[in-house]
């Protein structure tokens, strides 16, 4: 049997929310995030529509009392957020003599500033303070510093599922005895980068997104950052964990850079792996927080796959992304905590916007707001670019 | 368990990629970047598809095809990559032509490549691989905290035959940025004496070298890894200096057991002091120093060429005298090699290696 890792606290900021408590009230009354962009600076302004933070980078360190500075991306302003309240949820001493590591998700990074200054940084001095935060690492090292972890300090990039492997790693880093306690998710924020990337794949939606629904025609992207604190039995001491993390599964679809195979071959490994390990039937989910994004392809892909894993018999499923935008690296880790959320009151979030089935399969997504049926198993899935599938299972303790 | 190195391919500035060589001639340059040499080696690719893969993921598959054909160990159970400046050529490529075209009609592969996964996603696309596959994004942690998880897949009994790779790609555009840093020379230097500059800045770099881990010694093995670790914000030399010891010890050894270290000298006289300092602290003399980045400039993924480097060494036997800084006097033997590198003073590896056997 291996290790039991916990989850202890959630932090989590997105359109829908600035903390745990907006974003429950926020899913319980079915508020989407996905409006007009009114602060990224773009020509698609009033074009596109996404799910966009309205606070100014100014008004994000005030929220975490610091000093608007030269080099603090917006990345890490939302980064330090969510796993200030993380940590603070957890009710844990981070001084105590556990070690302590971090590890976050993010794909977007320091493009989010050098979108703005690239040309400056190849002609001119004036932007020096923000090319060190460049890259994917910066906004885990401000985590790190704010919080005095320096055991383990990691990042990852897989794309759209960066940070549910973050929680995959931490659970491995514990398991394997390397670490007690794990500080695991994912951040980006809304950029001009990621918003032509997926504007010129076409498979960006002028309208918001209607997932696994048949008039779907792309996704829309959003902002956030969501931390999971994780924790074996051993370092509890008395404190009651939310929930499990049971089951996860990484694989790999290896058909295209970013179409999923049509029948779904890595996001049904990634699911069975996820629930082997978990020890659960797929009959014994109660829930699935399901990767759609709302792009035609993964949409079927994903729902290909779920049905030759669960058959006939479909748990309840919807995409949050309804909710919140895709959030990229910050998705998997956000959507864990929504899964948590679904755990802990016992409720299935409903999929926003869902008006009629896809031709090509037999279940549809969740439409209503469901509470009291019982979660106890919640399967969350995240797939990437480059067909980086990740599943996660969580579970009632 | 003992964690085998049983196979190698290392695309770098120097001719590298041919296993059967070990730096017995090495290429100097008089640069202030120096690139990667194009490899002699049929990539196994029809041309179509070779002409579409940009030079990063060109690069990449063809060093991680020859660790594959070394190891001859068949598919792998996994894939993990590290890269600290990720995919640096296709992500500038794209935002350029944002700015260009004013954010419309954009070729979209530049951006479907600008992820740190794409290379390791592309590997397992040519080989058809649905297994494990992460990619590893932390500035300079990034190999180290690759290896690390592939230890752990190993040691879990979870995968028996990881396929681990380390790289960073460097573009003029790249060299400007970091530049502006004052990470590199104002002026060309001739790479071989790199270490006698005495000014700041060091000579930009990149490489692709991969590894196949596998939990049992083969006929081919070259080393067993025997740990790694990183030091993360520790700028002060004695604490730096007693993380060195303390990983030591937590392996059984004591400074006097390591026959060599490889050092990640750059030529930056302030980073190179940080060096001496920490290593005249901790061994005694008549330890082996070497030192490789002159060899493969400097980048976030150096000590990825260090281990490959140690990996030969521990094989053959043979410190190449185009790494030797201070040769070791004490035994002929090479049992352990330890790999230092840190960033800037403020973030440390270590990586130890052990003759198989």
């Amino acid at each position: 049997m291996p290790e039991r890792v916990f989850i202890t606290g959630c932090g989590v900021i997105t359109a829908i929310g600035d903390n745990l408590e907006e974003n429950l009230r926020s899913l319980q009354a079915g508020v989407s995030g996905i409006g007009e962009i009114r602060l990224l600076e773009t020509l698609h302004r009033g074009k596109l529509p996404a799910a966009e933070i309205r606070h100014t980078d100014r008004k994000l360190a005030e929220m975490l009392g610091l000093p608007m500075q030269d080099g603090l991306t917006r990345t890490a302003l939302l980064a330090m957020i969510a796993a200030d309240e993380a940590v603070r949820h957890a009710c844990c001493n981070l001084g105590d003599r556990w070690r302590t590591g971090l590890v976050s998700g993010s794909t977007v990074g320091g493009m989010v500033t050098a979108e703005k200054y690239y040309l400056d940084y190849l002609s001119n001095d004036t932007r020096n303070a923000w090319i060190e935060g460049n890259d994917c690492s910066e906004s885990t090292e401000r985590i790190a510093r704010r919080l005095g972890i320096r055991q383990y300090v990691s990042t990852i990039n897989t794309a759209c599922s960066s940070s549910a492997n973050a929680i995959m790693c931490g659970v491995q880093l514990i398991r394997a005895g390397l670490l007690d306690r794990v500080v695991a998710g994912g951040t980006d924020a809304l950029s001009m980068f990621t918003l032509n990337g997926f504007n010129t794949l076409m498979i960006y939606d002028r309208e918001p997104c209607r997932p696994f629904d048949d008039s779907r025609n792309g996704l829309n992207l959003g902002e956030g950052a969501a931390y999971l604190v994780l924790e074996p039995e051993r370092t509890l001491k008395g404190r009651n964990p939310l929930c499990e993390v049971t089951g996860f599964g990484n694989t790999t679809d290896a058909f295209h850079q970013t179409a999923l195979s049509p029948e779904g071959t890595g996001a049904y490994m990634a699911m069975k792996t996820a629930l082997e390990r978990s020890g659960i039937s797929p009959e014994q989910v109660s829930y699935i927080n399901v990767h759609g994004t709302a792009t035609v392809n993964n949409d079927l892909s994903e729902g290909k796959a779920i049905e030759h894993l669960f058959g006939i018999k479909v748990p309840p499923a919807s995409s949050t992304k309804s909710n919140t935008g895709h959030m990229l690296g910050a998705s998997g880790a956000a959507e864990a905590v929504y899964s948590v959320l679904s755990i802990l009151h016992d409720t299935i979030w409903p999929n926003l916007r869902f008006v009629t089935p896809m031709q090509e399969l037999h279940f549809a997504p969740a439409e209503r707001y469901i509470h009291g049926s019982g979660v106890r198993h919640v399967l969350s899935n995240s797939f990437g670019f480059g067909g980086n599938n990740t599943s996660l299972v969580l579970s009632k303790c | 368990m003992k964690i085998c190195i049983n196979g190698t391919g290392n695309v770098s500035p120097q001719p590298t990629w041919d296993n059967s060589q070990f730096l017995e001639q090495v290429q100097e340059y008089h640069a202030r970047m120096i690139q990667c040499l194009e490899p002699d080696v049929d990539p196994g690719l029809d041309e179509k598809y070779l002409r579409r893969m940009n030079r990063m993921l060109r690069l990449g598959w063809i060093a991680s095809k020859i660790c594959l054909d070394d190891a001859g160990a068949g598919v792998p159970d996994g894939i993990i990559t590290g890269s600290g400046w990720g995919s640096v050529h296709d992500s500038e490529k794209f935002l350029l032509t944002i700015y260009k075209n004013k954010e419309n009609l954009l070729p979209p592969t530049p951006f479907i490549q600008s992820t740190h996964n794409a290379l390791g996603s592309q590997i397992a696309i040519l080989l058809g691989n649905f297994r494990y596959n992460v990619a590893y994004a932390h500035a300079s942690f990034a190999f180290e905290h690759a290896l690390l998880d592939a230890i752990c897949q190993l040691r879990s009994g979870e995968m028996k035959n990881v396929l681990l790779g380390g790289f960073d790609e460097i573009t003029e555009n790249q060299f400007t940025l970091i530049g502006r840093l004052g990470r590199w020379k104002n002026e060309p230097v001739s790479n071989l004496s790199l270490y006698h500059t005495g000014t700041s800045g060091s000579i930009a770099g990149e490489g692709f070298t991969f590894f196949c881990l596998q939990g049992e010694e083969t006929s081919k093995t070259y080393a067993e890894v025997k740990d790694v670790m990183t030091l993360f914000d520790m700028p002060y030399v004695d604490r730096a200096t007693d993380g060195i010891r303390s990983f030591l010890q937590r392996n059984g050894l004591e400074p006097e057991d390591i026959g060599w270290v490889f050092a990640g000298l750059n030529g930056d006289v302030d980073d190179d002091q940080v060096y001496r300092d920490v290593l005249r602290n901790l061994f005694p003399a008549g330890t082996g120093l070497a030192a490789w980045k002159h060899l493969c400039g400097e980048y976030l993924t150096a000590s990825a060429f260090a281990m490959w480097a140690a990996a030969k060494a521990l094989k053959a036997q043979i410190i190449p005298e185009a790494m030797k800084i201070l040769g070791a006097s004490r035994r002929k033997e090479i049992n352990h090699i330890l790999i230092y590198n840190h960033f800037k003073g403020m973030h440390h590896s270590l990586i130890l290696l052990r003759r198989a056997g």
